[in-house]
Parts: structure tokens; sequence; C-alpha cells
């Protein structure tokens, strides 16, 4: 199987333990990564400006992609959801859709409708497996109790796309049970992370990255596990001014589902970006010894 | 209403406005507002109402009464933090959140004034492809970037072409 890994933004320019972390596990699981130069941002800050702009971003990676005939998983789930919606609006719209394909004539890309999208949670549960996971598990992550943060922009809206269910993610609570943790119950398993209000309303947004983390900590996890770079800034990256901003203590390790599946498959956490983290996963890392 | 709009200073009803919205979301076939009942299950779900005044039921009727401009004119319609639980719940098929960022991208294309920090990646987006430069992490007394870690370059081939284009991308505009 050979994939593309379009980043997005936030893995690209800060989150690095994110593309670090997909590559290493992927190389393990015997999947190939085609390298596609030129990805940019999916087009979502556009999104607030005009509709052929964020559009023409959307289908141009998607060409990108396309041109080497490889799905392209995305790491953050705003871009998945974006790549989705922009592929929705041109085929509503044949205006729009004439004008993103004159614009990608003119930059000398194509085809228009371009790649296969692929969610690291249809990669992981869909396309490789549980089973196939559960069987390449070197050291089972037992004991662990995490909660499985899925993430608003890959859930919803259902009728885009279903890539789980969106009022009762379990595709992630299954991948992280795969390596040998549990998953019980997470009550505000659909909270929002707030990366959305952080270029628009900064306070309310470290709230609601805040009031996540607080909430899971005080349920008495051990860590929370993300699928999606700009969640994952929120909730680990910016923990402590989310701390700052709700004035509580926080301290609760987030790590990426590839890291976690990376040291359930044995490799070392610095090729997994471990040391990039900001939230405390030493103490993660102390319980699975 | 308060805070999404002050209704002794509302304006008269602005029909061009409302031609204009009405307008894009046939054009681009958005789900349309005119099906909405006012149930409040969008309000009552919001992530954002929480810790703001916005309201989602609102800005969809307001719109519907023909207070586009109003609406555009609202701080609360850069309180939506695009969850979009109101546009997967909505009995009517009806997406709040949409009718939030047409309005935010007609406030754009008249040339009023957005959030400053959105108002920045977007023009870095426009500038280097990205919503801000790659950034330079610190691990303990050492600074990590791509390079040090192994990771590609994000070097665009063909940037100029690629600017131009979407330069051009950003004048045709649908709202």
């Amino acid at each position: 199987m050979k994939v593309a890994i379009f980043p997005g933004c936030v893995a690209a320019t800060e989150q690095y333990a994110c593309e670090l972390a997909t590559r290493e596990v992927l190389r393990e699981l015997g999947v190939e990564v085609v390298e596609v130069p030129g990805f940019t941002c999916c087009g979502w800050p556009l999104q607030n400006v005009g509709t052929v702009s964020w559009v023409y971003l959307a289908a141009r990676n998607l060409a990108l992609a396309a041109e080497k005939g490889v799905p392209l998983v995305t790491l953050c789930n705003v871009c998945n959801r974006l790549f989705y919606e922009a592929k929705s609006l041109m085929a509503g719209s044949p205006e729009l859709r004439e004008k993103i394909s004159a614009l990608l004539k003119e930059e000398g890309r194509g085809p228009l409708d371009g790649a296969e999208i692929l969610h690291p949670l249809e990669l992981f549960h869909d396309r490789i497996g549980v089973e196939e996971i559960k069987k390449r598990v070197k050291k089972p992550l037992k004991g662990l109790k995490l909660a499985a943060h899925t993430g608003c922009q890959a859930i919803r809206p259902r009728k885009l796309r279903t890539i789980d269910d969106p009022e009762h993610p379990q595709k992630l609570v299954r991948l992280v049970e795969a390596l040998g943790a549990q998953s019980p119950h997470y009550p505000e398993a659909l909270d929002c992370c707030g990366a959305y209000l952080f270029y628009t309303r900064k306070d309310a947004s470290l709230t609601l990255a805040g009031e996540k983390v607080e909430a899971a900590q005080n349920w008495g996890y051990d860590g929370m596990v993300t699928v999606c770079s700009s969640g994952h800034r929120m909730l680990d990256g910016k923990q402590d001014s989310a701390a700052t901003t709700i004035g509580k203590a926080l301290n609760l390790p987030v790590v990426y589902y590839t890291q976690l599946l990376g040291l359930a498959l044995g490799l070392s956490p610095e090729r997994l970006g471990l040391q990039l983290n900001r939230s405390p996963v030493k103490n993660l890392m102390g319980k699975i010894g | 209403m308060s805070g999404i709009t002050d209704q002794l200073r509302a304006t008269k009803p602005q029909p061009e406005l409302v031609d204009k919205f009405y307008g894009v979301v046939e054009k681009l076939k958005l789900e349309n507002p005119f099906h909405c009942f006012q149930c409040f299950k969008c309000t009552s779900g919001c992530t954002s109402f929480r810790l703001t005044e916005i309201m989602p039921h609102a800005f969809v009727n307001f719109v519907r009464l023909g207070f586009v401009e109003d609406m555009m004119r609202s701080e609360l319609l850069w309180a939506c933090c695009q969850c979009l639980k109101c546009k997967e719940r909505c009995p009517q098929e009806v997406a709040p959140v949409d009718v939030i960022f047409l309005l935010r991208r007609m406030t754009v294309s008249s040339g009023s004034e957005i959030p400053e920090d959105l108002s920045k990646i977007i023009m870095n987006v426009t500038e280097t492809g990205f919503i801000q430069g790659t950034q330079t992490v610190k691990v303990g007394d050492t600074s990590v970037d791509r390079e040090k870690l192994g990771l590609s370059s994000l070097e665009i081939p063909n940037a100029e072409k690629f600017r131009s284009v979407l330069m051009k991308a950003m004048e045709e505009q649908m709202e």
C-alpha cells in the first residue's frame, strides 16, 4: 500500500511529532510513503475570505496527490473535512467547478477530481485493521487508561462523509484497545478542543482546551489520545496557557495515536517525536515501563 | 438578543444584501436557511454559546428577516468555533455554521475589518502557502526544526506561479 502524507499547516510548521510518528509507524507497518513536493495549506483560513480561493487551494493539494496516483492521508481533521467539502461544492456548482478547473489548468495542475482522501482512523482502523495492529504489538500498553479524542472535524457532518459515528465515535477507542490499553467511556469525548477559535477568540479557545483537559484529568485518565495536529496543538501544545486561562493546574499527558502505536510496536520514543510533546508524557511512559 | 444585534440601532432590512446572500446559497447549493423552524436545537448544543452570546438560530433567523448587514457587523460572527454540531444535528438540514461563514465572506468582500490574528494567517497563506513560517521548537536546551528532525523542506516548486494563481483565485469572488 502506498500513500502520500498531507501534513497541513500545523503539522508542517509546528507539530513536527505528528509527521515524524506517522512516518515511523507506516514504515514499520509496511506502508510506503510517496513524497509529494508542493503541498500547502488546505485552504481553511480562506474559507473566511472567498469560496473560489479556498476551494482552489484544496483542489490544488488533491490534484498534487492525484498526479502521483496515491491516496492522501490527512494529519489534521480540518484539512480532511475541507477536502471533502471542496469536492462536494464543486459537484454541486458547475460555475465553481469551471472556475477551479481554469485556475488549476493555469498552474499546470490536474486532474480536477483529485485524489482519494484517507483519515488516519480509516487508514489504521479500516485499511490496516485492528486485528493486524493487535498482531504487530510487541510491547502491550497494559494498565493504561486513556481518553480517546477523535475531534469534531473528523466526524461531522455525516452527510459529507462518515469516518466514524458523529455522536458516538468508537474507532479510536478500538485502536487504543488494540494496543493493550483501556479506553473507558469518556463523557467529554465530543467536546471541542477550541482550535478554530484560536485566531478570533483566544480566551474562549484556551478555555475550551483547558476545560477539556481538566475533565479528563478529573476522571483519572492516565492520558489523552489524539488523531489531529490542530487538536493536539491545543490540548498538548497549549496546555500550559490553557491552565493559566482557566486558573487550574493541568498535567495530563497528551499523545498522538501514532506515537502510542509506535511505542507498542517497540519503536524508540525519540523517533516518535515524544520529546516534542509539551504535556508531561514522561508520566505516561513511566507507566508503560 | 443582546450581543447578536442592537435592535434599537438596527438598520432597515436590506433586500439587496438578502438577494446577494441567497444568490450565493443558490449558486453553491448550500442548505437553505428558510427551512429553519427555530427549534433552537443548534443553540442548545452550541459549543461557543457556553462561553459567548452567540446563538446560531438567531443568526439564521435575522438573515431570514433581512438584517444581513447587522449580522455582518456583529462581533459574534467571529465567535463560532466551527465544531459543526449545529450542521450535524439540525432536523431541517439547515447549516447555521454555513450561514455564519457566508456572512464572514460577505464581510470580507465588503472591505470590513476582520480579527487581527485571523487576518495575519490569511496574509501568510497568500504569501507563503502556510499559516505561519516553520517554527523552531525547544527541546530541553536545544532547538529543533524540520531540517534538524530530518523532515523534508516545505518549498513550493514554481512558487511564483502558485502565488499569482492564488491571487487570481482571491479576486474571483462568488460572494
